[in-house]
């Protein structure tokens, strides 16, 4: 345990109550549609400045806050490389798919992700595929973030770890099921203000606590020549890695299933473009600072109990006692907005996807209500027993979670949105494609697969080519639905 | 005038040259700038980072305000296809009912 006093438990109580009361407004809000659509996309009705906070805070995760201070702490300048694919994150993020994913989603009433991909393709069996591996995946990235936060609070704290992951289980479980969508954008918009602002707070006083960025540097280049040049300590990230994650960060934003459901919740083509540029603001600010940060800490909190305990650290060394306390809710906020995200997308996979549109069309608002909240606690359970044993770095499981869910869905989605020919066999194909090689190559090779590649470029590659190879071997899909989704371009 | 679909995908088009593009100048002049050879130090930085990222982030920072702000285009209500196009059937369903089922 690092040196902690009771302001840090004070600004951290105050930091939980402000969450609870934000979604206790949410709750409060009337619903204008039925339940689930209220519960899963907030009644359509989200403007920009949530959107983009809340897709902000959906993807600046335990792994941005916790994770990737914690490997710029441990490697040195090569790291701001690794997360230099963060440049046109925003622009390919929403740019991509956003305005099409909404517009789908208004006109076919989809709630998920898996309801977009079963009704494009006309496939129960796609629906009920997409949403087992959006919920086996999802539940892995649940995973990571309750490590985080339980490591968090066991360093500043002093909290033991189990009685930290139950505490994140719980409290998210609690808002999520309690507020739904509307509950957990207002609070991520909340928590990704906290963020910002605690981020920019501590990149400011590490530097100013080690003398400025030139005697940094001076520090690291005379601990560590590697430190300040490529491709870093133990060869951290060779050229092909460098490559790879510039494939991996932009690309997992573009077709994260978490990330697209946001698009569904929005109002119009008004708020997200203006939630695309305000997200680009955002990310300018963050990451420099957050990679700034772990820099920094190097220097001037060199001694760390787990590789993971990097950000704490850093803000207890450099950040006045009194302000310690709020800027160390910038990462709690950044691992609860995300895991509330997470939860809701699993937990409507399992309600919506896997069992009403299966079993129960007819379910009941109360059914679905109650079915809903038990789902939420059920996913929040099973990604806490899996914490229990965490791994030594946590980012390499957001990694490895992250891109698994694009490597399975993003070509499958992608084309089935921009492609009138694609059918229900190039999805299919696409999935398994995706999936499965990037789950052997994992298997097989870990984190460096073919010549140095990341599995997930080659299991993109690999989807993409299944994709349109079983879509060219099978019939196209029928013409009126070609037209429902792309107009006159489908006929 | 371009329909809602066929101006999504000239966005989608944009944004991936873009990425392109970017990734090209940062991991290309990062590779010749940071990569076996000693670093010095330029505003504090190692100078690959300053020329290699911070330099490009402010850049295509720029590039992504005129893209958000400028290039994507609200599209009314409603314009699901083509302003210019017969409408499709509408074929939306009671969110919450489970209704349509697929094959």
């Amino acid at each position: 345990m690092y040196a902690a006093d009771s302001n840090v438990w004070v600004a951290f109580c105050l930091y939980l109550a402000a969450t609870f009361f934000f979604a206790f407004l949410a709750h409060r809000k009337k619903a204008k549609g039925g339940f689930l659509e209220d519960f899963f996309v907030g009644g359509r009705e989200i403007g920009p400045w949530v959107l983009g906070l809340t897709w902000l805070a959906t993807m600046a995760s335990g792994g941005s806050f916790v994770g990737t201070p914690s490997l710029a702490h441990h490697y040195g300048w090569p790291v701001m490389l690794w997360i230099s694919g963060y440049i046109v994150l925003a622009t390919t993020g929403m740019g991509v798919m956003g305005k099409r994913i909404a517009d789908i989603g208004r006109r076919t009433g989809a709630l998920t992700f898996p309801d977009l991909l079963r009704d494009r393709y006309e496939s129960k069996w796609i629906g009920v595929l997409s949403g087992l591996l959006v919920v086996i995946l999802h539940t892995a990235y649940m995973v990571a973030q309750y490590v985080a936060g339980a490591r968090l609070v066991e360093a500043v704290l002093g909290v033991p770890y189990l009685w930290g992951i139950l505490g994140f289980a719980f409290t998210v479980a609690a808002y999520t099921a309690y507020g739904g969508f509307r509950a957990v954008a207002w609070t991520d918009s909340f928590q990704a203000a906290v963020m910002l602002f605690g981020i920019l707070l501590t990149a400011y006083f590490a530097i100013d606590k080690a003398g400025g960025l030139p005697a940094v540097f001076a520090a690291l280049n005379a601990e560590s020549p590697d430190l300040v040049s490529l491709p870093g300590p133990d060869n951290f990230l060779p050229l092909a890695a460098a490559i790879s994650f510039f494939f991996v960060w932009p690309l997992s934003a573009a077709g994260q299933p978490a990330l697209l459901t946001r698009m569904l919740a929005c109002r119009d083509t008004r708020a997200l473009k203006r939630a695309t540029f305000l997200i680009g603001v955002y990310i300018l600010l963050l990451y420099p600072a957050i990679i700034t940060m772990g820099i920094v800490g190097r220097v001037i909190a060199p001694e760390l109990q787990t590789a993971d305990h990097a950000t704490p650290a850093t803000i207890l060394a450099a950040v006045p006692p009194w302000l310690a306390g709020f800027v160390l809710a910038a990462p709690m906020a950044a691992i609860m907005s995300t895991l509330s995200s997470f939860l809701l997308v699993s937990s409507s996979a399992v309600v919506r996807d896997l069992y009403q549109r299966n079993f129960n069309p007819q379910l009941s608002e109360k059914g679905a209500k109650r079915l809903t909240h038990v789902s939420t606690y059920l996913v929040a359970t099973v990604a806490f027993l899996f914490a229990l044993r965490p791994p030594q770095f946590l980012q390499y499981i957001v990694v490895f979670a992250g891109t698994g869910l694009t490597a399975t869905f993003l070509f499958p989605t992608l084309l089935g949105v921009y492609w009138p020919r694609m059918n229900r066999a190039g999805c299919l194909g696409g999935i398994l494609g995706g999936f499965v090689s990037f789950i052997v190559q994992y298997a097989l090779y870990g984190t460096k697969s073919w010549s140095g590649f990341d599995p997930f470029v080659w299991s993109v590659l690999i989807s993409l080519a299944c994709s349109v190879a079983a879509c060219w071997l099978s019939t196209p899909p029928r013409k009126e639905l070609r037209e429902r989704y792309f107009g006159a371009d489908g006929s | 005038m371009p329909s809602s679909y066929r101006r999504s995908r000239m966005e989608a088009i944009v944004a991936g040259v873009l990425w392109f593009v970017c990734g090209c100048w940062v991991v290309g002049l990062s590779f010749f700038l940071g990569y076996k050879q000693p670093a010095s130090s330029l505003l504090g930085v190692p100078h690959w980072v300053f020329w290699g990222v911070f330099v490009p982030w402010v850049v295509f920072f720029l590039i992504h305000c005129w893209f958000s702000l400028v290039f994507m285009r609200d599209d009314p209500p409603g314009d699901s296809t083509s302003a210019s196009d017969p409408a499709p059937a509408e074929t939306a369903r009671p969110p919450s009912a489970g209704s349509a089922e697929a094959r």
